[in-house]
């Protein structure tokens, strides 16, 4: 195609009313074509304007798949400039990392829960087979009809995101912004009966705030955490930091 | 404590209540959108609170509308919205509105479902046509902001003509290709996609936005 021809397929870009070839053909025009690209960037706000405008309430359901995914998403670290060796503001990750494939990102969210917590870590094989069973449980639990999402502030810094389903009789926990055990000491899980009685789920590490696994939650109506000595103990010995009710 | 008491945490859920609803209150709360997804790339999903605040209408709103079917759509909603908190880092400022960084991001997913689709099955060209040329119903403004922008966006496009207004929006808000807009229209491909360059130039000269 002629290049001057290219050039009028700007407004079919935006509209991504192009077919694979033609868009492929394009970008590469574009990519050394600065008034093609700036026009793309105009036009673009024009397109975000005609999307604004068919705005619908999306329905709740919506919030709540979004919550539990990005929960257990991995995020893509930016991209940096080689040259300078430094990366962008407010980040502090490494250049040239791979770039994750959505498929992976729940796997790649385990691979760091299994590799903090040590969980059958003892070698390769044992980990992968590992990781693919939790990243399926995990994506079951998502799709299951009775998911529910609760978010609750951790006491002393930082958020948990429960997500639980009864019918998969599991929950999955993140945590962001943890500020850390005191030294010496844990946090440590809990499932806890109305009854007041409590079933360790495990130990977690601050630096370690990815997803975790629960099962078995039968009779069980709240997610506690609560900071222990070191090794953690077997039933909690101080007030919560953090308690979650399970959907009932 | 001794036993195995183990109370609710104080305060823990008045501040998540607190927590939500600052969110709702998300785009008037001061930081733009930009300034979100900034924190959002930083890992802060209560940043994220705001941005789906903002966001989530519209691109539940354009997936709706290209994909036609309402479960559809919220899968595609649901991944661009994932996708928009994992690439969070990737979007930069220089080269265009975060708005429109999210919107491209939406429309190529639902272009992309639609096309797909379009492989298996042939769609009823003719409802989508018709339906293309309606402008939405004022029912979906839920904010004054966004009501005027869609006054004006009224107004600029009756100022399109037929051919650039066909072209734009079945295009856009249908998912065609220029080809298959040009076999819609009876008009020749060269001419369909000028008119979908310069009907959206026009658009950006009327609404005043871009430059």
């Amino acid at each position: 195609m002629a290049e001057a021809d290219v050039h009028t397929l700007t407004g079919a870009y935006v509209c991504d009313a192009l077919g694979e070839d033609e868009r492929a053909a394009f970008e590469a025009h574009m990519a050394r074509c600065p008034e093609c690209e700036a026009e793309v960037r105009e036009l673009r706000e024009v397109a975000a304007i005609l999307a604004a405008a068919v705005a619908e309430r999306p329905p709740a359901s919506l919030k709540a798949a979004v919550d539990a995914r990005i929960a257990v998403t991995r995020q893509t670290p930016p991209l940096t400039d080689p040259a300078h060796g430094e990366s962008s503001p407010g980040t502090r990750q490494r250049t040239g990392r791979r770039r994750l494939r959505a498929g992976w990102s729940v796997a790649a969210a385990l691979a760091l829960l299994a590799a903090g917590l040590g969980w059958r870590a003892v070698d390769q094989q044992d980990r992968l087979d590992a990781l693919n069973a939790q990243a399926t449980q995990i994506s079951q639990l998502l799709t299951a009809p009775d998911v529910a999402t609760t978010r609750v502030a951790v006491t002393g810094g930082g958020s948990a995101l429960l997500v639980d389903s009864r019918s998969r009789n599991e929950a999955a926990l993140s945590f962001t912004g943890l500020s850390g055990a005191p030294a010496g000491k844990t946090y440590q899980l809990w499932l806890m009966a109305p009854d007041g009685a409590a079933r360790s789920v495990g130990l977690l590490q601050a630096t370690q705030a990815q997803p975790i696994l629960v099962q078995g939650l039968a009779g069980q109506s709240q997610v506690g955490m609560t900071i222990e000595p070191a090794g953690g103990s077997t039933s909690p010995t101080s007030v919560p930091v953090m308690v979650a009710a399970l959907a009932s | 404590m001794s036993g195995r008491e183990f109370p609710r945490a104080a305060g823990s859920a008045a501040r998540s209540a607190a927590e939500s609803a600052s969110a709702a209150r998300g785009a008037e709360s001061g930081e733009d959108l930009g300034g979100w997804l900034r924190r959002v790339s930083r890992g802060e999903q209560d940043a994220f609170e705001h941005v789906y605040a903002e966001i989530s209408g519209p691109v539940y709103g354009l997936a709706t509308r290209i994909l036609r079917d309402p479960a559809q759509a919220e899968e595609v909603a649901q991944e661009v919205l994932v996708e928009v908190w994992r690439q969070a880092s990737r979007f930069d400022p220089a080269r265009g509105s975060a708005r429109g960084w999210v919107m491209t991001i939406a429309h190529r997913r639902a272009v992309d479902r639609v096309r797909a689709e379009q492989a298996a099955t042939e769609r009823q060209d003719r409802s989508a046509r018709e339906s293309a040329r309606v402008l939405p119903d004022e029912d979906v403004a839920e904010q004054v902001e966004g009501r005027l922008e869609r006054q004006r966006l009224r107004h600029c496009i009756s100022g399109l003509t037929e051919l650039q207004r066909e072209s734009v929006t079945l295009a856009y808000y249908s998912g065609y290709t220029y080809q298959q807009v040009a076999e819609l229209l009876g008009a020749p491909l060269g001419t369909v996609k000028t008119r979908m360059r310069d009907g959206l130039a026009r658009l950006r000269d009327c609404l005043g936005v871009g430059r």
